[in-house]
């Protein structure tokens, strides 16, 4: 277990890192870096005082993937994913999209990476005077180059290129519908349509998710994983849900007091958090249960292999020793069936070690918790 | 009265087109003027798309001094400014000057509020797909503040009639006339009665037109 642990950290630790080892062309254009955030300061000022919303943001985010960024509400995850497309001006640091400095673009340029670079929101902000399909096709209007009469001729294009953009996030049929005659998760979907149209290779999602149900939720993170997938669109997410991160993304950064706590892969950091804001997302509704027990308090984490086989009963029945299960879940984390659970250890020292021993010989993962 | 009906018929027809002609014209002009006065003001605002303080000041200013003039005052003071532009003082057209500088500053701060109205987040979603601000004003505030431009304009139309009224003062003629000439200075009653009706039936006239226009273009808030 030990070796897992220290692996674990290696990796954590070389991820922003921009050494890659070259394998072939392929491998190299997927390991580049489309985005990198380095020393990223954001202060605004207000009646005189100053309030620092980011500190110090280093984070590197690879081309292809889907990097989540979670924090609690006001840890300043929301100003950090304006930074990127310069809708907010940093105040310390530099952005880096394709290896190009934000802060050295002109306006212009400016507005033209914003074309490579979708965003949406958590209340959709469509257009409510316009239909679906000009909703859609407006990125493609604003982006047109050339005259006017050229314009007028590319019109045709631009709305068959919103059907077919419409018709791929499921919402065929409802071209000439208004935003308000449709459900949040449609909305959401029209928006994700428009963010693509100029074919970006980013898309920000601000809080995407945080206005939907449960089930429409998922529905939508399914639409953007298909997205990252199939389009090979790269997907920043802000959340401040541990189970959307879970869902669907790669790589994790938890931002904390204008400062990111932690980041690695998600299962390594759902395996060993390593900051306390870290353990406490994890945990998620957990949390609250760990205040339950007067004992010592562990939490297990189980990988796949491990998720299948009836360990709790196994370590029961060689330690000869109860123990009281406090919380429990199973989560999909990265098609890997990854679960947690709090177990409230005996007193007697001598059952502590047994069981504590057990787990070491099966290699399943624990750390302490402390409430 | 002293009329005959076919007298009484001529002179509120007359009347009655002057005062649309004053109205017409004057609302066309202070909104040629106003939207873009309007638009500036919101635009400069800070934190908005080309925030600029001075710009917003010196604009803000100048649309407060001629909104807290009382008309009939304004009317007076403007009669060099009258002269310079239509070379007359009297009738329908000398009207016109005074009501522009009136109403174009109360325009400007209606269509101010109702640019104001559209929702922020999606100006933000307008910047984060590249759109510049020409493009924010024209595809996106004025588009989205239709319905409530519409609104405003019945509230703005029905300002400019009821000073057109006060034109009777300065001999402008319209409805106001016949109501001042007839009712107050000879005591004829019914024929300021007459006139304040067909006062009555053009504003609500106006007042539908512009409220249906509004709903009718509206796309928020419709079901299937």
């Amino acid at each position: 277990m030990e070796d897992k642990m220290t692996e674990a950290i290696v990796k954590n630790d070389a991820l922003p890192k921009e050494n890659y080892t070259a394998e072939g062309s392929g491998e190299e254009l997927k390991n580049e870096n489309i985005i990198e955030i380095k020393g990223l300061g954001k202060t605004f000022k207000s009646d005189g005082e100053d309030f620092v919303a980011l500190d110090q943001i280093d984070l590197s985010i690879r081309r292809g993937s889907i990097q989540g960024i979670i924090g609690l509400s006001g840890a300043g995850k929301s100003t950090l994913v304006r930074c990127i497309n310069y809708l907010e001006k940093p105040s310390s640091g530099q952005i880096y999209f394709r290896g190009q400095s934000l802060g050295s673009m002109k306006q212009r340029e400016i507005l033209a990476m914003r074309q490579n670079m979708g965003m949406i929101f958590q209340q959709f902000n469509l257009l409510e005077q316009r239909n679906l399909l000009k909703n859609v096709s407006y990125p493609l209007e604003i982006s047109h180059k050339g005259g006017p009469i050229s314009y007028v001729k590319k019109r045709k294009a631009r709305l068959e290129r919103a059907k077919e953009l419409l018709a791929m996030v499921g919402l065929e049929g409802r071209e000439y519908s208004h935003p308000s005659q449709l459900s949040g998760g449609q909305k959401q979907r029209v928006a994700i349509a428009r963010a693509l149209a100029t074919k970006p290779e980013v898309l920000l999602c601000d809080e995407a998710t945080s206005a939907l149900d449960p089930k429409t939720t998922e529905q939508i993170l399914e639409l953007l994983k298909k997205i990252n997938r199939e389009m090979g669109v790269t997907i920043i997410l802000i959340t401040h849900q541990m189970s959307v991160i879970e869902a669907i993304c790669d790589e994790v950064a938890i931002i904390d007091h204008s400062r990111i706590a932690e980041a690695g892969s998600v299962k390594e950091v759902f395996r060993s958090p390593k900051s306390e804001i870290g353990r406490k997302l994890i945990l998620g509704e957990g949390e609250k249960e760990t205040r339950f027990g007067t004992g010592k308090r562990i939490r297990l984490v189980f990988d796949g292999r491990s998720a299948h086989e009836p360990v709790i009963s196994e370590m029961i029945l060689s330690a000869k020793a109860p123990v009281n299960i406090l919380f429990a879940n199973t989560k999909d984390v990265d098609n890997i069936a990854m679960g947690q659970m709090i177990i409230e250890l005996p007193e007697n020292p001598e059952d502590e070690f047994q069981i504590l021993s057990f787990l070491k010989e099966r290699g399943i993962l624990y750390e302490e918790v402390h409430s | 009265m002293s009329m005959s009906l076919k007298e009484l018929l001529a002179l509120f027809s007359k009347e009655t087109l002057a005062t649309l002609y004053m109205v017409s014209i004057s609302t066309l002009i202070s909104y040629a003027i106003g939207i873009p006065l309007g638009v500036i003001l919101v635009v400069t605002e800070e934190g908005s798309i080309a925030p600029n303080k001075i710009i917003h000041g010196i604009l803000g200013f100048f649309t407060n001094i001629f909104r807290t003039i009382p008309f009939l005052i304004l009317l007076v003071m403007v009669l060099p400014i009258t002269k310079a532009l239509v070379h007359t003082t009297l009738g329908p057209k000398a009207i016109i000057p005074p009501l522009v500088i009136a109403s174009a500053p109360y325009i400007a701060r209606m269509v101010e509020s109702s640019l104001k109205e559209v929702d922020s987040g999606v100006i933000e979603a307008a910047k984060s797909m590249g759109s510049d601000s020409f493009q924010i004003i024209f595809k996106v505030l004025l588009p989205e503040a239709r319905p409530s431009l519409y609104v405003g304009a019945a509230i703005c139309m029905t300002s400019i009639l009821s000073y057109s009224a006060m034109a009777g003062f300065v001999g402008g003629g319209g409805l106001g006339a016949i109501a001042l000439n007839y009712g107050y200075y000879r005591y004829q009653t019914d024929m300021m009665l007459i006139a304040v009706v067909v006062l009555v039936v053009i504003v609500q006239l106006v007042q539908e037109f512009w409220m249906r226009l509004a709903k009718y273009s509206d796309k928020r808030g419709k079901l299937n």
